[in-house]
C-alpha cells in the first residue's frame, strides 16, 4: 500500500495551505496595487544589480559590500512568481505579457532561471573578485533576460 | 562562473604572405591591362571580427524559428511593410556561393546585386558602403568558410510604392551617395576608431537615427533616437545630451551595457539591443568597446525626447522613461 512518511505529509498539506494562502492573498488585493508592488520590487532588485555593476567595473571600490547587494537579491529571487497572480494585468500601466499566464510552466522555469543563478552571485560578491563578480552579474543578466525576452513586451 | 573581460579577440596581424599580396597585385597589375582592380586579398579570421562588428547574424538568421545561421528568413517589420532577409550562406543556389569577390563588394558598398537590382536600404549598405576593402575581402572570406544551407528566399510583404523595387533607382540617385569612411585628423585614433565601428560596421543609426518619409536618415538627428524603430519599437537618443540623451552615462556605463546588457539602473535591454548585446558587441574586444563609448560621448548632444520621460528622482536610465513598468 502506497503511504506517505508523516512528515512528507505534513509538509505537502503545509504546501498546499501556503499556496491556498498566497492565491487568496493575491486575489484579495486590487491588481493595481499588486503591479506597483511588483514594479517596486523589480526597481530594488535593479537598484542591487547597479549597486554590484559600479563595484564590479570599478567605478566605486565598495567590494565589501558586494555581498550585502548580491545576498538582497538572493533572499528575494523567490519572491517573484507569486508577483503575478492571475489577474493582476489591469489597472495600472505595465508591460507583463499574457504569456506569463498562458504559459505559466515557461514562466516558472525562466523565474526558476533567475534564481538559480543567485549562488554563485553571492559567492563571487563574497570572493572579493571584481572579475569573477562581473561574469556572475552578467550571468544573472542572461536570466533576466530570459525571462523579460518572453515574459515582458518590448519597448 | 565567467569572467565579464572576454579573452581579447585579435585581428591577426597578417604573414608577410599577405602583407604584401596587395602591391604584388598591383604590380601584376602594372604589367597587364586585364587587371580591373587590386582585389585584397580576403582573410577569413580577420573577416569574423569584421563579421561580429558588423552584426550581420542577427538580420539574416531566424533565430525565432531555429533558422539556419545566415539562411535568412528572419522577418523585419518596419513602417515600410515587412522583410525577409536573403538567405547569404555560400550555398551556390539559394545563397551567394555564386557571387564573385566583386559581386560582394558591389553589394555593402553600392547597394546593388549582381543582376544590377538595387537593395532596400533595409540592408544597410547605406552604412556599409564606408567599408574598407581590407574588411569587405576579410568578410567573405569568413562568410564563404560557413556551412551553405540550401533555404530559398521568401518575397517581401511591403506596402505601395515600396513593392516596387524599381523605386529605388530613384531613390538611390537622389539619396544614397557612398562614401568611404575617412579617419577625422582631428579626432584620437580610439575616437576614429569607434566612428567607423558605430556608423560603419555596426550601423547603429540606422535604427538610432529617425528617417524621414523617404526612409532617409536625418543627418541633423545622428544617434538621437525615434519612435518608430524597426518591429515598432522605442530607439533611445544615444547623443551625450543629459535629458533627453545618455549624456549622465560614463564611458564604463556604455561599455559595460555593450557586456552585459544591462542599462545603468540595473535594467537590461531587450528586443533588438539585446539582440546587439548578444551577437556583436558583448564579443567585441575591449579596446573596440571603449572606442564605441569614446565615440559616443564625443558626439554634440541632441536634445530630442524620445518616448515618455524618465521619472524624476529616478537613476540615470537615458530617456527612456520608467524601464521598469513590468
Amino acid at each position: 500500500m502506497f503511504v506517505l512518511g508523516r512528515r512528507t505529509a505534513g509538509a505537502v498539506i503545509a504546501g498546499a495551505v501556503m499556496m491556498a494562502g498566497l492565491s487568496v492573498a493575491g486575489a484579495a488585493d486590487e491588481p493595481a496595487n499588486i503591479i506597483k508592488y511588483r514594479q517596486n520590487v523589480m526597481k530594488a532588485n535593479g537598484g542591487h544589480i547597479s549597486a554590484i555593476a559600479a563595484i564590479a567595473k570599478g567605478d566605486v571600490s565598495f567590494m565589501d559590500q558586494a555581498e550585502d547587494h548580491a545576498r538582497a537579491m538572493a533572499a528575494t529571487a523567490g519572491d517573484i512568481l507569486p508577483l503575478f497572480p492571475e489577474g493582476s494585468d489591469t489597472g495600472a500601466d505595465h508591460r507583463s505579457l499574457p504569456a506569463i499566464w498562458t504559459d505559466w510552466a515557461g514562466f516558472e522555469k525562466a523565474a526558476k532561471a533567475y534564481e538559480d543563478a543567485m549562488p554563485a552571485l553571492v559567492e563571487a560578491a563574497a570572493s572579493g573578485d571584481r572579475a569573477a563578480l562581473g561574469g556572475a552579474l552578467r550571468d544573472v543578466g542572461q536570466a533576466c533576460k530570459g525571462c523579460h525576452d518572453d515574459f515582458r513586451e518590448d519597448k | 562562473m565567467t569572467t565579464w573581460t572576454p579573452a581579447g579577440r585579435k585581428r591577426p596581424a597578417g604573414g608577410p604572405a599577405r602583407r604584401f599580396a596587395a602591391p604584388a597585385v598591383l604590380a601584376l597589375c602594372g604589367l597587364s591591362s586585364a587587371c580591373g582592380s587590386a582585389w585584397a586579398q580576403g582573410d577569413a579570421e580577420a573577416g569574423e571580427a569584421v563579421f561580429i562588428a558588423a552584426n550581420c547574424q542577427s538580420c539574416h538568421t531566424d533565430y525565432a524559428n531555429d533558422g539556419a545561421l545566415l539562411a535568412g528568413g528572419r522577418a523585419l517589420k518596419t513602417p515600410f511593410g515587412t522583410f525577409y532577409s536573403p538567405n547569404i550562406t555560400p550555398d551556390p543556389k539559394t545563397g551567394i556561393g555564386n557571387w564573385s569577390d566583386e559581386d560582394f563588394r558591389r553589394a555593402l558598398i553600392h547597394g546593388r546585386a549582381p543582376d544590377g537590382a538595387r537593395y532596400y536600404p533595409v540592408f544597410p549598405y547605406t552604412s556599409y558602403s564606408g567599408m574598407t576593402d581590407q574588411d569587405v575581402a576579410d568578410l567573405k572570406a569568413y562568410i564563404f568558410s560557413l556551412p551553405p544551407v540550401e533555404k530559398a528566399n521568401r518575397p517581401h510583404d511591403l506596402k505601395w510604392p515600396f513593392s516596387w523595387r524599381w523605386v529605388m533607382a530613384p531613390w538611390q540617385w537622389l539619396f544614397f551617395h557612398p562614401e568611404r569612411f575617412a579617419p577625422d585628423p582631428e579626432r584620437d585614433d580610439l575616437v576614429n576608431r569607434g566612428a567607423y565601428l558605430v556608423d560603419t560596421l555596426g550601423h547603429c543609426g540606422e535604427c538610432h537615427t529617425p528617417r524621414n518619409r523617404f526612409g532617409v536618415l536625418k543627418d541633423d538627428m545622428h544617434l538621437a533616437g525615434q519612435e518608430e524603430g524597426p518591429e515598432g519599437g522605442i530607439v533611445p537618443n544615444i547623443t551625450p545630451d543629459p535629458e533627453t540623451g545618455i549624456g549622465n552615462w560614463s564611458d564604463n556605463d556604455i561599455t559595460w551595457l555593450l557586456i552585459t546588457g544591462f542599462l545603468p539602473d540595473g535594467d537590461n535591454v531587450q528586443g533588438g539591443m539585446g539582440e546587439v548585446v548578444e551577437h556583436s558587441t558583448s564579443r567585441l574586444t575591449d579596446t573596440d568597446r571603449q572606442a564605441i563609448a569614446a565615440y559616443l560621448n564625443s558626439l554634440p548632444p541632441i536634445v530630442h525626447q524620445v518616448g515618455p520621460p524618465r521619472e524624476t528622482g529616478d537613476t540615470d536610465t537615458g530617456g527612456g522613461g520608467d524601464e521598469f513598468d513590468y
